[in-house]
């Protein structure tokens, strides 16, 4: 049971990290957007192998089915790289930046996470709190009550990060026209841009 | 036992609710301002949405000072009306208690990290009163608000996810702001643009950090404890109190993580690429508010986060024996900061990034007052952390003085190098005069507030045992001197272009002039804060 878990988690930790390495690397946007989405779902399924049910469900939603479609509206929204593939240069000297990071890795982070003493595989799942685990929280109940208990203000300045967010992408996307009274639609803005070429 | 919102804690929270409910006022009401194309509803619409911000940050500067109760506390006999009640329920929420569910310490850190910051944000605002900022004031005037918010919460929070969501809070209007529209735009928007990249890995530099140290205090609970607050700072230090969790470097790889995620938020040296570039193509106010209050935040939620949640960690300052801990990483980080920093800013003629590297070298300065932390005794800590915040608050009401005479420089001349700014004072003797003594400040000239605040930053420094960190800010503090005299030497001595006079708008004259006495006072009188700021000896969650 605990090897067929591991092989799932290996499975699904390839499957994200593959994709995630096809978004900066694919020319064509539209296919990194594309994989951002193989990406996500993957995430996905991590959540639901952490039996995190609900998490899982939320994941798919909101990044896959609303996010993802954004981003692809937002693509095609935008002018000249719709399917057309975007000129990608890469540095010159991606070397050096490569051989740091390759000595970094050797000389901090694998080194300190090799030899740290990590528990593996406890006996029998004690009840949740007791051996210093985290008590679960994957319930939608046990969520809930935890967004009005301890982790109440960061739910509510998350709603302030939300409209700034909102506020900002407006801001950059539609710049103020000479005609203030009228608000364009969306197809009316549409034209608008493409009409200097 | 699980902590609760309690609604005694809503006074507490209180200017942080006022800066939302100010922001979405001005975003609402620039709908009702006079609609039309032209030049002058333009800027009327301007005027309207700065000045109801500049009001409005100016009563919660008063609002947030009545709170603190540090120039008036309500005396506990005084009689029970209806306007003393007022101030006796808002001086409750002042600097005492436990924090709000325990993710916001209201403590006098928060207290004057409020004060700096709204202030900060107030003197910015009245910058740009004058600046005519083209497109949507509404809005540029609501992202500094809400950027202010992340601030404060920045400066208060105890807690990994709230800590989190405030520097983002903090980060995400400056991007837009740094993008913000202005005559050159390819350059505004490179800045917007550098620095969201920079912004978004040094985000995940952050989380990534924060993921490692939760999971290491988890598992290091010996059995039995409810761990849904783990992310707080005080849990997290008590958890790694053992001496197992010394001896495992994963914590310390979690806490390198954080500060150098944080580190490219305040720009100290090696993660300050992005800042002379955004700091050169944003709009100046905009460059003073980036380079003062989001820095100033940065170092309170550093100097928080490593004093309350990583105190097992500390380490020496000692340069041969026993290296390690933060504070030998913050030694090593605070001379590279100060060399380079200053070597890089003397071949700039242009003042807006030879200002950004100055700004880069006196982070350096900050972050040996964190040294301190270096000395076992409890009175060269608490003298580090008076050091630090004198020069945060010292630092802000000069950079933004510094950069706001830039402002004006280059509103009314047309420039900002030094060929722009030769001869000023025969054109405009004030104005220059005034930017000699935010220059001199800055080079740490005596009777100005930031000689005293470099000297107190050395004390605490040498009482740990820093000496080498000393040394190095001396021997810069003497190379900075240079550059700092190149602009005066442009300004007083060298012949200018033309005569004619240099107007100076109002509003920001007069914010000069309130930063130019604030610096001369701090200096001259530092008591008047220094008493204050020595309140900080017990950080929430010690």
């Amino acid at each position: 049971m605990q090897l067929l878990v591991q092989v799932i988690f290996v499975l699904i930790a390839a499957e994200i990290v593959g994709a995630a390495v096809m978004v900066v690397t694919a020319k064509n946007i539209v296919h990194a957007a594309l994989w951002l989405i193989a990406s996500f779902c993957g995430v996905g399924a991590l959540y639901l192998l952490l039996e995190a049910e609900f998490l899982a469900v939320v994941q798919v939603l909101v990044y896959v089915g609303a996010i993802s479609i954004l981003m692809l509206f937002a693509i095609m929204l935008t002018r000249h790289v719709t399917g057309k593939g975007a000129e990608t240069s890469l540095y010159q000297r991606w070397w050096v930046g490569l051989i740091v990071a390759a000595v970094l890795f050797a000389a901090v982070i694998a080194p300190t996470v090799l030899a740290h003493p990590w528990e593996t595989a406890t006996a029998a799942p004690a009840l949740p709190g007791e051996t210093g685990q985290p008590a679960a929280m994957a319930g939608i109940v046990d969520l809930g009550r935890a967004f009005v208990e301890e982790y109440l203000l960061p739910f509510e300045i998350a709603a302030v990060l939300l409209l700034v967010g909102l506020v900002g992408a407006i801001v950059i996307a539609f710049e103020e026209r000479a005609a203030r009274r009228h608000i364009p639609t969306l197809a009316e803005e549409v034209a608008h841009r493409r009409q200097p070429e | 036992m699980p902590v609760f919102f309690q609604i005694s804690d809503v006074p507490r929270l209180l200017p942080e609710l006022l800066l939302l409910v100010l922001a979405l006022l001005v975003l609402g009401s620039d709908m009702f301002e006079r609609w039309g194309e032209d030049e002058e509803s333009r800027f009327e619409r301007v005027r309207a949405a700065g000045s109801l911000t500049a009001i409005g940050l100016g009563l919660i500067f008063l609002i947030t000072l009545l709170q603190s109760g540090y120039v008036y506390r309500l005396p506990a006999d005084a009689p029970q009306n209806f306007f003393l009640t007022i101030v006796r329920n808002l001086q409750n929420g002042g600097p005492v208690g436990d924090p709000v569910v325990g993710s916001f310490a209201t403590d006098h850190l928060t207290m004057i990290g409020r004060l700096v910051l709204i202030g900060a944000a107030f003197l910015v605002s009245l910058l740009t009163l004058d600046y005519r900022p083209a497109n949507n004031p509404g809005e540029f005037y609501a992202l500094i608000l809400l950027s202010t918010m992340g601030m404060c919460l920045m400066a208060a929070a105890t807690e990994l996810i709230t800590a989190y969501l405030s520097v983002e809070l903090t980060s995400i209007p400056l991007y837009i702001l740094a993008g913000y529209f202005q005559t050159n735009t390819r350059q505004s928007s490179e800045a917007g643009m550098k620095y969201f990249l920079f912004g978004a890995l040094s985000s995940g530099l952050i989380l990534y950090g924060m993921s490692l140290v939760f999971g290491f205090a988890v598992a290091s609970i010996p059995g039995g404890a409810q761990a849904n607050d783990m992310t707080q700072f005080l849990r997290i230090a008590q958890a790694t109190a053992t001496e197992g969790a010394a001896a495992s470097k994963l914590l310390t790889l979690g806490m390198l993580f954080i500060i150098a995620g944080v580190g490219y938020k305040v720009a100290v040296i090696p993660f300050h690429s992005w800042s002379p570039d955004v700091y050169e193509g944003s709009l100046t106010p905009i460059t003073a508010f980036l380079s003062t209050a989001s820095k100033a935040a940065g170092f309170l939620l550093l100097y928080r986060i490593l004093v309350t949640a990583f105190p097992n960690l500390t380490g020496t300052a000692e340069i041969v024996s026993g290296f390690g801990g933060w504070t030998s990483l913050l030694a090593v980080l605070a001379v590279a900061t100060v060399v380079l920093g200053n070597l890089a800013a003397l071949p700039q003629r242009n003042l807006k990034r030879l200002l950004a590297w100055s700004s880069i070298a006196h982070a350096g300065f900050v972050i040996m007052a964190l040294m301190a932390w270096a000395s076992p005794y409890a009175s060269t800590r608490s003298m580090g952390t008076s050091a630090l915040i004198y020069y945060l608050v010292v630092y802000t009401v000069t950079n933004i003085g510094a950069f706001g005479a830039l402002a004006v420089a280059s509103m009314t001349v047309g420039g900002d190098t030094m060929e722009h700014l030769r001869g000023l004072a025969r054109r405009n003797l004030g104005l220059a005069t005034l930017l000699a003594i935010f220059v001199l400040s800055l080079a740490g000239i005596p009777p100005m507030g930031g000689f005293l605040a470099k000297f107190y930053i050395f004390m605490a420094a040498w009482q740990s045992g820093a000496w080498w960190v000393v040394m190095t800010g001396v021997v810069t503090t003497m190379i900075g001197l240079y550059y700092y005299l190149l602009i005066l030497k442009a300004t007083f001595i060298e012949e200018p272009a033309s005569t004619e006079p240099v107007p100076m708008p109002t509003w920001m004259n007069a914010t000069l002039i309130t930063s130019a006495v604030l610096v001369l006072l701090l200096g001259v009188f530092p008591n008047l804060v220094l008493t204050t700021i020595d309140q900080v000896k017990v950080v929430a969650g010690m």
